[in-house]
C-alpha cells in the first residue's frame, strides 16, 4: 500500500528542498486537472513501506483567492491524503502558522516539518518544540533542510502519523455568536452527503468566511433553499458582531496564531540586525542594486562559456572526429552512411556541443534561486517593469522565460489583472530562452570570439529594451489602463544546498536532452530527407559536400522560397531554411545550419564567418530573438489567451524581428 | 577605521582606474587600431568589454565607502566594505578558474585535435587577481565588525 503524502507550505520554506531530499529528486512533471498549474509527484521508500509525495504550490491559505490556494485545498480536503506535511520557517513562526492552524482545522493529518532552525537560532529566536507539539496535538519535527538535518527524524513521524487511525483535535473557538452559527448551519449539513465529503465544521466556517465554491457546491447537493437558509444565519450573525464574519474568523485565527507562538516563541537575545539586512542594504540598493545585478550576469556568463571551453571542445571532437570517424570507417551503405554521419553526428553534435554551457547557465540559475538572489533581481527590476508599462508581476515570469518560455506563460496567472496578464504574456517569447542559447553561442564564437560574452550579454539587454518597447506599446494602444504592483516577501539569503543545486541542474538539462533525442533528433533525419532529395528526386549524401547539390534540395528549395525577404539582411537560403525550421524548437536553427553546409562545430563556424559580416551575424542573432515563438510556447499563448492573441503575437513578433534586422544591419553598415 | 577607509578608496580609485583603461582599451582596439595603454607596470592591462562591468561595480562600492565612513553610519560603511570585497574577491577567483579552463583547453586542443598552438601563461598574471587577494583582509575585518555590531 502506497501512503500518499501533501507538501504544503508558504513560498519560499524550503519545500522544494524537502520534496527533492524526500524523493531523491526524481520526480514526474504533469498538471493539475483543469489547470495549468505544474503538479510534481515524487517516491520513497522506508522501512519497508511506499510513500507518494504530491508538491503543492506555495500558499499562505486555504482561501482559495488564487488558482494555486484551490488546487492546494481541494487536494487536502477532498483528495485526504494519509499525511499532510507541512513546512513551516522556524524563523517566521508567526506568519507561517496561519496556515498551519487553517490546516488543522481543515481536518488534515498534520506532521509539522520546522525548518530553518538555523536561521532562528541565528536571529536569536528560541522555540519550545515540545509545548508546540504539545498545544498543536500534532508531530513537530526541527529540521535544517540545505544540511539535511532532522531528514530521518521526519521519515518517521510521516511513517508514524500515515499509519495511525487518529484526526489532530485542534480547534479554535470563535466565540459565542459564531459559534452558535456554525451549529446551525452544521444542523443545516448533517446527514446529508456533504457530510462524507467534508468536515462539517470546517466546511460550516468556509461557508461563513462566504468561500463562493463551497456554496456552490452546498447549492449543487441540497439546493437553493438551503443557500438561502445559510445566507440568513450569517447576514444574522453579521448583525450581532456588527461586522463582516468573515473578518471576525480571520482576526480570531490570527489571534490564536500570536497567543501560541507567545507561548513557545521566546527571543533570547534580539541581534539589532540580521545578515540578510546588511547585504541587502547594498544588494537592493538604488544605485548599487543594478550594477550589482550586471556584476552577477557577468559572473554567470564566463562561467557559464569561458570556463566550460574544455568541455566544449572534448564534446567537439567526440562528435565531428570520433564518432563520425568511426561510422565512416564501418558502414558500408553509403546512404546509411551520410544519415548517421551528415545527418545526426553532424545535426546533434553542432547542438550538444553547448551542453556544458547550457548545464552550467542552469547550475548557476538554480544557485541563484536558492541563494534567494533571484528574488532580489524581480524586486531591483520591479520598479523598472513598472516604469515600463509592465506589472510588478511579470517580472516572475520573465525571470522563468529565461529557462523556458512555455512555463513562463503558464506562470502569468498569478497576475490577476487581465491586461496586465495579456501584456505580460505576449511580450514573453521575447525572452531569450535556453533553447535560443546554441544559435546565440555558434554565432557569437564565430563572430565575436574576443568579446563573446559581451555579445551573448547584449541579447538579454536588448530582450529588456524590446520587452518594454513592446509593453509601451500595448499599454497604449490596445491594452490601456493602470499597471498593478504587487508585494514581494524576501527569504532569507541561504547558502545553497549542493545536492539540492545539482537534482535542479540535472532536471532542467534532462529537459534540453529529452527534447534533442526526441523533436530535434525527429527533425534532424527528416531535415537529411529533405538535404538528399529535392523537386527533381533523390540527389544522394553528395549534397553534403557539393553546395551546388545541396542548392537542388527541399532544403534549399524551401530556404529559397524566404530568400528574397532576407536578401537585404545578407542571408542566403541556408540561413533562411534554418529558420523555417526553428519554428519547431528553436535548437533546430544550428542542427539545420550544420546541415545546410554539410559542416559543424569550428568549420561550420569558419564557414559562417567567410560568408556574413560580423553585423550581418549580429542581425541574425537578434532576428533569432525576436522572430515567431516555437510552436509549444505559440500553443501555450492560444490555451491562456486565445487563438486571435496567438496570431497577434506571431504577426507582431515576425514584423519586429524583420525591422529590427533591417535596423542592426544598416547601423552595422556605416561601421564595417 | 581610518586606515580602512583609506585602504578602501585606494582600491576603489585602483578599480575604477582599471575599468575605464579596459573600457578604453577595447574601444581603442576595436575601432583605434591598438590599446591605449598596454600594460601597467609588470602586469598586462584589462582590455574587454564585459570585465569593465565587475571593475567599475567594485571600483564604485569601494570608492563610496568613503562617504559612508565620513557620514557616520558603520553598519552602512561595513556592509558596502563587506559587499565590494566579496565582488572582487571572487573576480579573482574566476579569473584563476579561467585561467586553469584556458590551460585544460589548450591540453585538448593539443591532444585530442593535434593542435600547434601555445599556452599563454599571462592569463595567470591578469591585474585582477593580486586586487582581488587585497581584499580579503578587508573582508575579514568587515565581517569581524559586522558580528561585533551585531552583539552590541
Amino acid at each position: 500500500m502506497t501512503h500518499v503524502v501533501a507538501l504544503v507550505g508558504n513560498p519560499n520554506v524550503g519545500k522544494s528542498v524537502i520534496f527533492n531530499s524526500l524523493t531523491g529528486g526524481k520526480a514526474w512533471v504533469g498538471n493539475w486537472p483543469g489547470v495549468t498549474v505544474e503538479k510534481k509527484v515524487g517516491r520513497y521508500r522506508f522501512l519497508g513501506r511506499e510513500f507518494e509525495v504530491v508538491d503543492l504550490p506555495g500558499i499562505y491559505g486555504l482561501s482559495a483567492f488564487s488558482v494555486d490556494e484551490r488546487i492546494a485545498r481541494d487536494f487536502i480536503v477532498e483528495g485526504r491524503p494519509d499525511v499532510v506535511l507541512n513546512i513551516v520557517n522556524a524563523s517566521n513562526l508567526g506568519k507561517d502558522l496561519y496556515l498551519t492552524v487553517s490546516l488543522l482545522e481543515a481536518g488534515a493529518k498534520l506532521v509539522i516539518a520546522l525548518n530553518m532552525m538555523d536561521l532562528a537560532e541565528d536571529r536569536g529566536i528560541e522555540i519550545d518544540v515540545q509545548g508546540l507539539r504539545r498545544i498543536l496535538g500534532v508531530p513537530v519535527v526541527p529540521t535544517i533542510a540545505t544540511k539535511g538535518v532532522g531528514l530521518e527524524a521526519l521519515r518517521r513521524a510521516i511513517l508514524s502519523v500515515a499509519e495511525s487511525k487518529g484526526v489532530p483535535k485542534f480547534r479554535i473557538g470563535y466565540g459565542r455568536d459564531v459559534e452558535r452559527a456554525i451549529d446551525e448551519i452544521k444542523a443545516i449539513l448533517a446527514g446529508t452527503p456533504l457530510e462524507e465529503r467534508y468536515p462539517l465544521r470546517w466546511l460550516a466556517i468556509r461557508l461563513l468566511e462566504g468561500d463562493p465554491d463551497y456554496l456552490q457546491r452546498v447549492r449543487e447537493a441540497l439546493g437553493e433553499e438551503a443557500c438561502e437558509r445559510i445566507r440568513g444565519i450569517k447576514e444574522d450573525l453579521s448583525r450581532r458582531l456588527g461586522a463582516d464574519p468573515e473578518d471576525a474568523i480571520v482576526e480570531r485565527r490570527h489571534a490564536v496564531v500570536m497567543d501560541v507562538v507567545s507561548r513557545v516563541v521566546r527571543t533570547a537575545r534580539r541581534p539589532s540586525f540580521t545578515m540578510t539586512e546588511v547585504l541587502d542594504y547594498v544588494v537592493t540598493h538604488k544605485i548599487f542594486g543594478i550594477p550589482i545585478l550586471l556584476t552577477m550576469l557577468y559572473f554567470a556568463f564566463r562561467i557559464a562559456f569561458d570556463l566550460t571551453a574544455p568541455l566544449v571542445d572534448a564534446i567537439d571532437w567526440l562528435f565531428s572526429d570520433y564518432l563520425s570517424g568511426l561510422a565512416e570507417a564501418h558502414i558500408g551503405s553509403e546512404w546509411l552512411r551520410s544519415l548517421v554521419s551528415d545527418g545526426i553526428l553532424n545535426g546533434l553534435g553542432t547542438l550538444l556541443v553547448f551542453l556544458p554551457n547550457i548545464a552550467f547557465f542552469f547550475l548557476l540559475l538554480s544557485a541563484m534561486e536558492d541563494l534567494g538572489y533571484m528574488t532580489r533581481v524581480a524586486f531591483i527590476m520591479d520598479k523598472i517593469m513598472y516604469r515600463l508599462g509592465l506589472s510588478g508581476k511579470s517580472i516572475i515570469p520573465i525571470i522563468l522565460g529565461v529557462g523556458c518560455n512555455v512555463p513562463a506563460i503558464l506562470a502569468t496567472r498569478n497576475i490577476e489583472d487581465e491586461r496586465d496578464r495579456k501584456v505580460t504574456a505576449m511580450v514573453l517569447p521575447l525572452v531569450p530562452c535556453s533553447a535560443r542559447l546554441p544559435i546565440f553561442l555558434l554565432f557569437s564564437a564565430a563572430f565575436f570570439s574576443s568579446f563573446r560574452g559581451a555579445v551573448i550579454a547584449s541579447m538579454y539587454v536588448i530582450s529588456i529594451g524590446v520587452i518594454a518597447l513592446v509593453a509601451n506599446l500595448f499599454r497604449r494602444t490596445a491594452f490601456r489602463g493602470p499597471t498593478t504592483g504587487f508585494i514581494m516577501e524576501m527569504p532569507p539569503y541561504m547558502v545553497p544546498s549542493i545536492r539540492n543545486v545539482l537534482m535542479k541542474t540535472w532536471i532542467r538539462t534532462r529537459k534540453f536532452l529529452e527534447k534533442a533525442g526526441t523533436v530535434i533528433f525527429g527533425s534532424v533525419i527528416v531535415i537529411w530527407i529533405m538535404s538528399v532529395t529535392g523537386p527533381s528526386g533523390y540527389i544522394g549524401p553528395g549534397a553534403f559536400e557539393d553546395p551546388s547539390l545541396m542548392a537542388k534540395s527541399w532544403v534549399a528549395w524551401m530556404g529559397m522560397k524566404l530568400e528574397p525577404l532576407l536578401r537585404p539582411l545578407g542571408w542566403d537560403w541556408r540561413l533562411a531554411a534554418a529558420l523555417i525550421y526553428g519554428f519547431l524548437a528553436k535548437e533546430v536553427v544550428v542542427s539545420t545550419l550544420s546541415l545546410a553546409f554539410g559542416k559543424g562545430g569550428v568549420a561550420l563556424m569558419r564557414e559562417l564567418s567567410s560568408m556574413l559580416l560580423p553585423h550581418q551575424a549580429f542581425a541574425f542573432m537578434v532576428f533569432s530573438l525576436t522572430y515567431v515563438p516555437c510552436i509549444p510556447t505559440i500553443a501555450a499563448i492560444r490555451s491562456e489567451l486565445g487563438t486571435k492573441y496567438a496570431i497577434l503575437t506571431v504577426l507582431y513578433q515576425m514584423a519586429l524581428a524583420y525591422l529590427l534586422a533591417l535596423l542592426v544591419v544598416a547601423l552595422g553598415g556605416l561601421v564595417f | 577605521m581610518r586606515l580602512r577607509s583609506i585602504l578602501a578608496t585606494l582600491l576603489g580609485v585602483a578599480y575604477l582606474t582599471l575599468a575605464l583603461t579596459s573600457l578604453l582599451n577595447w574601444a581603442a582596439d576595436r575601432w583605434g587600431g591598438g590599446p591605449v595603454l598596454g600594460s601597467l607596470g609588470p602586469l598586462p592591462a584589462p582590455s574587454s568589454l564585459g570585465l569593465f562591468i565587475p571593475l567599475f561595480t567594485v571600483g564604485i562600492l569601494y570608492a563610496s565607502s568613503y562617504y559612508y565612513w565620513r557620514s557616520g553610519p558603520r553598519l552602512e560603511f561595513h556592509a558596502i566594505l563587506l559587499v565590494a570585497s566579496i565582488l572582487s574577491l571572487s573576480l579573482s577567483i574566476l579569473e584563476l578558474l579561467l585561467g586553469f579552463a584556458e590551460f585544460l583547453d589548450h591540453l585538448v586542443k593539443v591532444g585530442l585535435f593535434g593542435s600547434a598552438g601555445g599556452f599563454d601563461p599571462g592569463v595567470f598574471a591578469e591585474l585582477e587577481i593580486p586586487l582581488g587577494l587585497l581584499s580579503i583582509p578587508i573582508l575579514r575585518v568587515s565581517l569581524r565588525e559586522l558580528r561585533s555590531l551585531r552583539g552590541s
